[in-house]
């Protein structure tokens, strides 16, 4: 078709004075397959494609899913091909600067602080993804039944939310290691309990609003069930805004462990995470700064890429920036 | 009556409305549908007319029992549901279907046309997966969409095909009443010919009964073998669709018929209007008497202080206090 208009306007050109008459021998008939009006020619793309579609454009949180990505792997393969273990005690090699057998140095028990900060790296990023996990779980279900619900049982779900959420997380840490003892296991819960709330929150207040769209009353007129509603109708037009706030969770879960581990809360020794790493080193700061260098820097890189993308994950789910 | 397939006996239909004082205990009612009956004969079109906010699409919902009935009886197929459970409710539900006014809101936008047309045999554990598929396909194919539509996401399509996608669901389970809730004001002109050729045909074809709710007069017309009137919550008037057009009776009906615009601009100009002064009276505070005597034409004393009575006047019921 087009490159019949193409040669109308060379012949146009070549011939200057003769006008060009526009004669039915000129046009072409559309074949059948053309003609259909109802055709779609966009290929059709799922929610999460779109979304990772316009994630892959934003250059930033690319750049940080991929940091991540290598450094999870580091985290995961480096202490098994490293000739040293995290709680190898070394007394005729304490406190080396870095070098070629010691990449990061060794500590004041002459512990290789490469493979420390490698496993701090695993307890650290367990805690964030795990009390992150659990976070989403615990919010998304009672978020999304207070609201379902609504009335006098959400107004009393919600109040419940407001006391969990005016009670500081070093009182649940507290209270938790004194009652269970300090372990990962017991950060981990006290993490995830102190920050469910804004969770729920956000889902309750995403669900009060699709509860009143058609489709809703669509669902219960055919007979759904309340939960079939709840999962199928409302929690998956949801899951943009829960995505977004889990990975915004998980920064901030390593970070509160890594505060919890400096102020002396954190996992029970020798395990290490980079909270209890920055604490031990740091009485030895002004002799030997690198000992906190490395596992500050390693969760500030890891909280910088995290949060990348989650900016990346909450702009590709916006369909106001639709590009 | 024994013919009717769904019959509402004085049908009321009450929402509380919250206080603006905090510690008053009185409590505000709008009064949405304020004891309406009719029955619906098997294999007809019932046309439910009357002006925004007069309580038709409660009214239809009610009868439908997607709302909870604050008084009167509800009939289906000779069956009480007027207090019936949810889980009573549920095999009713196959039986009686809803076509949603907004096509843009009615389909949930994470599921694709194919799960959204086998939802309600899902729901109703019709069939294998294989034997819902075929049968979306067969459904695709009645409201003429392609059978590749299957895999695509409501957004992709146009007002009329979403609409087209809402009355396959509601066919899907093979319903023998549909409940349309102004099914075509949110389309186009040309499409909403379409559609509507498309709902008589599949009435011929499948032998369905619809309660059309609509605001569009000639629509209602031309679909509807009856049509009731409503104002404020109630019924005015109710009779053949044809004899109710060229002859209304109350008030009412004769104020709304004449505004409906004729496409001709000679005869537009001779046509006497009649025309209503005032506003609707609010639903929370109704009139003590007839419910339009606010805005009647001819109202008497009577009018005003007792609420009239249906009667059955030339094989139409109406309410009005003008006919004995």
């Amino acid at each position: 078709m087009r490159s019949n208009v193409k040669t109308i306007q060379v012949r146009n050109s070549e011939l200057e004075q003769q006008p060009v008459i526009i004669s039915p021998d000129l046009l072409e008939h559309l074949d059948d397959t053309e003609k259909d009006r109802e055709f779609i020619a966009m290929e059709s793309r799922t929610f999460l494609q779109d979304a990772w579609r316009k994630f892959k454009k934003n250059k930033l949180a690319m750049f940080g899913a991929g940091f991540l990505a290598v450094f999870v792997l580091i985290i995961i393969f480096g202490p098994m091909v490293s000739p040293w273990t995290y709680d190898g005690i070394d007394l005729s090699n304490m406190n080396k600067g870095p070098s070629m057998e010691h990449l990061f140095g060794t500590d004041a028990l002459g512990r290789d602080v490469f493979v420390r900060v490698l496993y701090g790296g695993r307890i650290s990023l367990t805690v964030g993804f795990v009390s992150a996990l659990l976070n989403l779980i615990i919010g998304t279900l009672y978020g999304g039944t207070a609201a379902y619900i609504g009335g006098r049982a959400d107004q009393i779900m919600m109040r419940f939310v407001d006391i969990v959420y005016s009670i500081p997380t070093m009182l649940y840490v507290l209270l938790i290691t004194m009652v269970f003892g300090s372990s990962l296991g017991t950060v981990i819960a006290a993490i995830a309990i102190s920050s469910w709330a804004s969770m729920a929150r956000i889902v309750r207040s995403q669900v009060l609003t699709l509860k009143e769209q058609e489709f809703t009353l669509a669902a219960q007129a055919l007979g759904a069930s309340g939960k079939r509603i709840l999962v199928k109708y409302l929690l998956l037009n949801s899951v943009g805004p829960i995505i977004v706030t889990a990975t915004l969770n998980v920064p901030t879960a390593v970070f509160s462990e890594a505060f919890l581990s400096f102020v002396g809360c954190g996992v029970a020794i020798p395990m290490a995470s980079w909270g209890t790493l920055s604490s031990d080193a740091l009485s030895n700061v002004s002799t030997y700064p690198y000992q906190l260098f490395f596992p500050v820097a390693a969760i500030c890189l890891s909280m910088f890429a995290l949060n990348f993308i989650g900016d990346g994950l909450s702009s590709a789910f916006d369909p106001r920036r639709n590009k | 009556m024994a013919d009717n397939i769904l019959e509402i006996q004085d049908l009321k239909k009450y929402f509380p409305v919250k206080s603006r004082k905090i510690f008053s205990r009185e409590r505000q009612v709008v009064h949405a549908v304020d004891g309406v009956s009719f029955g619906i004969r098997r294999g007809e079109v019932l046309g439910l007319v009357g002006e925004s906010g007069c309580g038709k699409t409660t009214l239809g919902r009610t009868a439908v029992r997607l709302y909870k009935p604050t008084g009167g009886k509800i009939f289906f197929d000779g069956q009480d549901i007027t207090n019936a459970s949810n889980r009573e409710l549920i095999p009713v539900k196959k039986k009686m279907q809803i076509i949603f006014q907004d096509p843009y809101a009615s389909l949930n936008p994470r599921l694709t046309i194919g799960d959204i047309i086998s939802e309600p045999m899902r729901i109703h554990h019709i069939g294998t997966k294989a034997e819902q598929e075929e049968r979306v396909q067969e459904l695709l194919n009645v409201v003429g969409l392609k059978p590749d539509h299957i895999r695509r996401y409501p957004n992709e399509f146009s007002g009329g095909q979403r609409q087209r996608v809402g009355i396959a669901r509601a066919l899907a389970v093979n319903p023998s009443f549909i409940m349309c809730d102004e099914p075509i004001s949110a389309l186009d002109v040309s499409i909403q010919a379409q559609i509507i050729n498309m709902l008589e045909e599949l009435r011929d074809k499948l032998n369905l009964t619809y309660l059309f709710v609509a605001h569009d007069l000639s629509m209602v017309r031309h679909i509807s073998d009856r049509i009731c009137v409503m104002y404020l919550g109630n019924m005015v008037e109710c009779g053949p669709s044809e004899e109710v057009y060229t002859h209304p009776m109350h008030p009412y009906t004769k104020a709304l018929l004449s505004a409906v615009p004729i496409p001709d601009p000679i005869r537009t100009r001779e046509q006497k209007r009649t025309l209503l002064e005032g506003e609707i009276p609010s639903p929370i505070n109704p009139p003590k008497g007839c419910p339009f005597c606010t805005r009647c034409t001819c109202k008497e004393k009577i009018c005003m202080e007792v609420k009239p009575p249906v009667k059955e006047v030339d094989g139409r019921q109406i309410a009005c206090h003008l006919f004995p």
